[in-house]
């Protein structure tokens, strides 16, 4: 991951802007949920004692000003990210394109023109639609739950760790699930990759199985190969199916128990409806990231050994 | 002060484990012509590589036009090679290779290279792209190119490697006159298939074996 | 999507097809169902204190969790085996129709392009049956849509009403700022990359005349303007997508903060409860995600039809 921190430090001013444009966006959405919080309060206390509350209205014109706000911030913040992560991507091409200007001629005039050339469009987009899609949003995602996990428990420990335990069995749980459905994709991709072969084979051979009528007798074999990749196909489908379809039960177990306790808390007067609707609106964050953590260590194992296989290709400062 | 403008001593180079020159000596004077023939794989074209100072011999020593070091050498020689080694860039880009070269040399390289009446029609002349690997310009014109290239880098010797093989009769014909202009005064050597493109004072050396025999 | 099940008539199993589809559709339109009224009831609950119901409902809402996936999972397994034997036909019939042609007809392609045929429009013709943002989740999305409006409309037309005063603007201002644009800039995009590509190939096919005209320095160059070039015009797509979250933002936090004026309006006037609030707060979400889902699977369905079609021309030739 050298190359990675290389490239922070040579653009270290953008980088952090656009880190520090996240957690401002992070926090404007907590103030937001406080706001809201406030609000709500506010409007149960109108709502449920029908009392005259105009401080409803100061609240309202007090917290007005988070919208534009935060929508901007939004702007600011996902145009600056991208902006980082082209710069970085744009530096790792020109990586590329200095690598192969410094690389001995007898080890270029080796080199097939079309494989190098597809591999390095392959292992490029890779790594820059990882950064587009991965390097803020996992940095979001994480402070998203850190920040959210710290404001629910000083509103409320004891609901927050309540409704957070249940969203660790399911992290394990989405970790072999992972991993159960990875091995299945394989075995698949193993049999597609057998098929791909013979149908190159009888591309190449075409003239010579019609001049010999040849086609029977790879045909037999072919469907042999199509159906057993069906079967591992159908199982890795079925299995897949079933596994999400459990994971997506089980992800509603969070928010039934926030529910049952939350409301009970509520009732006894120990918290307000407004922090309990909070909690409602945020606790996804938090069992979300949980629930998403196995895919985006996973996410990440893959990127590391993208970047790490291209090695000295991808070091910007060497040249 | 040397003698020679190429000069290969005992050169040997091998190729992913197999031995494509023995010991092959060349030496040439300044000005002097000769001409390389051969068969195919034969190691023709690595040993241009090598006078070019592209590639570095296993051992051996070379000398060219006094230089011996590979970036030195380099800077010595000028090559128009067999494929269309076109850049997808410019024409000007092509022939400049992103130096500073005047308006007026660019111009009289085009005129010598016979190129300057096809690029004076062209609606943005020397601006015009070649297009991904020269698809934008015929054979001919992209080896008028590369000599015009030669030309502006302005060389003391002059590496030919089959330039005309590709090329149609009459095509090969007119870029063999624009040879003639780059090549003359200069130390040329020209690797060819075919003996008849070696018109005028050539001495024609075989290569054989990974050495050259006279021909 | 006419191609879609054109393609489907032709392999005989376009009636079950839909079928599976049907089955599969109201799974998103009965959790929202499920989740507006369960958080409906929790907050009823809140505000008449009744504890002891509080425990049913959410164990009811469990129950009905676990029913509504397990009929999802089991129609789903059904749902992804059918497609997966399809594309095994696909692949067959496809084959044998390629083998079928004239030699002429064969050679007359790479056989790089008979794979791409073979594998690409062959998974991209599956990706639109099974895969995610594409059919299968347009009909839930479509059904999810209209089950959730139909839903607001019963419990507050004015609620409904005060969601369409931003909604509409909202789909308007983000369709005529970035939807329109951005296939336009997704070409320009890939254009650049093609050029970047171009621009990289001669520093290995020409390495040579590099090195001997020394001719780096320019090619460096060329490659860094080539690369700028898709730097801003990738800049440009998400320029246009921070556009879209900003104004997802302002009209969406607007349009939720005028709902709760509307329902705190109404709540006192004693035209709802605040239950009623919370429930059109989760109706109204599930018709903007409804809403956003189905135009990213029409996008994604279209793209995926063109694939469709060369599959439905190969095998019809």
């Amino acid at each position: 991951m050298g190359v990675i921190k290389r490239l922070i430090r040579q653009h270290r001013i953008s980088y952090y802007t656009a880190v520090v444009l996240t957690f401002s966006s992070i926090f404007l959405n907590l103030v937001w949920n406080q706001f809201l919080m406030e609000l709500l309060d506010r409007f149960a206390d109108a709502a449920l004692l029908s009392a005259e509350n105009d401080s409803l209205a100061e609240v309202f014109l007090r917290g007005i000003w988070i919208v534009p706000l935060h929508a901007f911030n939004e702007y600011v913040s996902v145009c600056m990210a991208s902006w980082v992560c082209e710069i970085f991507a744009h530096d790792l091409r020109m990586g590329y394109v200095k690598y192969y200007l410094r690389t001995d001629i007898r080890k270029i005039s080796r080199m097939n023109v079309g494989e190098e050339q597809s591999a390095m469009q392959n292992e490029l987009k890779d790594i820059s639609d990882y950064f587009q899609q991965n390097l803020f949003s996992f940095l979001k995602q994480f402070a998203t739950f850190a920040v959210t996990a710290l404001f629910l428990l000083c509103q409320n420990a004891k609901l927050a760790l309540l409704s957070t335990l249940p969203a660790i069995p399911l992290m394990v749980y989405c970790y072999f699930t992972g991993k159960v459905i990875k091995g299945c994709t394989e075995q698949c991709q193993k049999d597609k990759k057998q098929i791909n072969g013979m149908t190159n084979i009888l591309l190449e051979l075409f003239p010579v199985i019609q001049v010999y009528d040849a086609y029977g007798l790879i045909r037999h074999a072919m469907d042999k190969r199509i159906g057993e990749w069906e079967i591992a196909n159908i199982r890795k489908e079925r299995t897949t199916a079933r596994l999400m379809s459990l994971s997506g039960l089980l992800s509603f177990l969070p928010l039934l128990l926030l529910l049952g306790i939350g409301g009970t808390m509520t009732i006894n007067g120990e918290i307000s409806i407004g922090t309990f609707y909070i909690f409602i609106n945020l606790s996804g964050h938090i069992s979300g990231f949980l629930q998403n953590m196995p895919n985006i260590y996973a996410g990440f194992r893959r990127f590391e050994a993208s970047v790490t296989s291209l090695g000295e290709k991808l070091a910007p400062e060497r040249v | 002060m040397c003698r020679y403008a190429i000069n290969l001593n005992n050169i040997s180079y091998a190729y992913e484990g197999v031995k494509v020159l023995r010991g092959l000596s060349l030496r040439l004077s300044p000005g002097e012509h000769v001409g390389i023939l051969g068969d195919s794989g034969c190691g023709k074209s690595t040993l241009l590589k090598i006078a070019a100072g592209l590639y570095e011999p296993d051992s051996g020593e070379i000398t060219v036009a006094g230089e011996r070091l590979p970036e030195r050498i380099r800077k010595q020689v000028a090559m128009v090679m067999q494929g269309n080694c076109l850049f997808p860039l410019s024409i000007r880009d092509n022939i400049c290779c992103g130096h500073e070269i005047s308006e007026k040399k660019l111009w009289a390289a085009c005129e010598s290279a016979s190129l300057a009446r096809w690029i004076e029609n062209l609606p943005e002349g020397l601006d015009t792209s070649v297009g991904e690997r020269g698809c934008q310009v015929s054979g001919g014109q992209a080896q008028r190119i590369q000599i015009a290239r030669a030309i502006c880098k302005d060389a003391p010797v002059i590496l030919l490697d089959e330039p005309v093989s590709s090329l149609d009769r009459d095509t090969g014909e007119s870029v063999l006159r624009a040879l003639r202009k780059l090549t003359q005064g200069r130390t040329v050597v020209h690797v060819t298939h075919h003996p008849e493109t070696l018109e005028g004072d050539y001495v024609v050396r075989r290569m054989e074996g990974g050495r050259l025999n006279n021909g | 999507m006419g191609e879609c099940f054109m393609l489907l008539k032709r392999l005989g199993i376009r009636r079950k097809y839909v079928l599976l589809l049907l089955l599969r559709s109201p799974f998103d339109a009965l959790r929202t169902w499920m989740q507006a009224w369960l958080l409906k009831s929790v907050f009823l609950c809140l505000e008449t204190k009744a504890a002891d119901r509080l425990s049913f409902i959410c164990a009811g809402g469990a129950l009905l969790c676990a029913m509504l996936f397990l009929y999802n999972g089991t129609v789903w397994s059904i749902y992804a085996a059918f497609t997966a034997r399809t594309e095994a036909r696909l692949q067959k019939e496809m084959r044998d129709k390629i083998l079928s042609l004239p030699c002429k007809r064969v050679h007359g392609r790479h056989s790089g392009q008979w794979l791409t045929g073979l594998n690409g429009d062959i998974q991209a013709a599956i990706t639109m049956m099974n895969g995610p943002m594409n059919l299968p989740h347009g009909v839930t999305a479509l059904i999810n849509t209209i089950l959730s409006l139909l839903l607001m409309w019963k419990d507050s037309p004015a609620l409904l009403g005060v969601t369409g005063l931003f909604l509409f603007p909202h789909l308007l201002v983000t369709c005529r700022l970035v939807w329109k644009c951005l296939p336009g800039l997704r070409e320009e995009s890939r254009c650049a990359m093609a050029d970047v590509t171009v621009s990289v190939r001669p520093l290995i096919a020409d390495a040579e005349a590099i090195l001997l005209y020394d001719a780096g320095g320019l090619m460096l160059e060329k490659c860094e303007q080539e690369s700028r070039r898709l730097l801003m015009a990738n800049m440009k797509m998400h320029m246009r997508s921070g556009l879209s979250d900003m104004i997802c933002r302002l009209l969406g936090i607007s349009g939720y903060l005028a709902v709760l004026m509307a329902g705190l309006s109404m709540t006192r006037r004693g035209m709802m409860a605040f239950s009623d609030v919370v429930y059109c707060f989760q109706v109204r979400g599930a018709v903007l995600t409804g809403i956003h889902m189905l135009i990213t699977c029409v996008s994604n369905i279209r793209m995926n039809s063109v694939c469709m079609k060369k599959i439905k021309d190969v095998l019809e030739e």
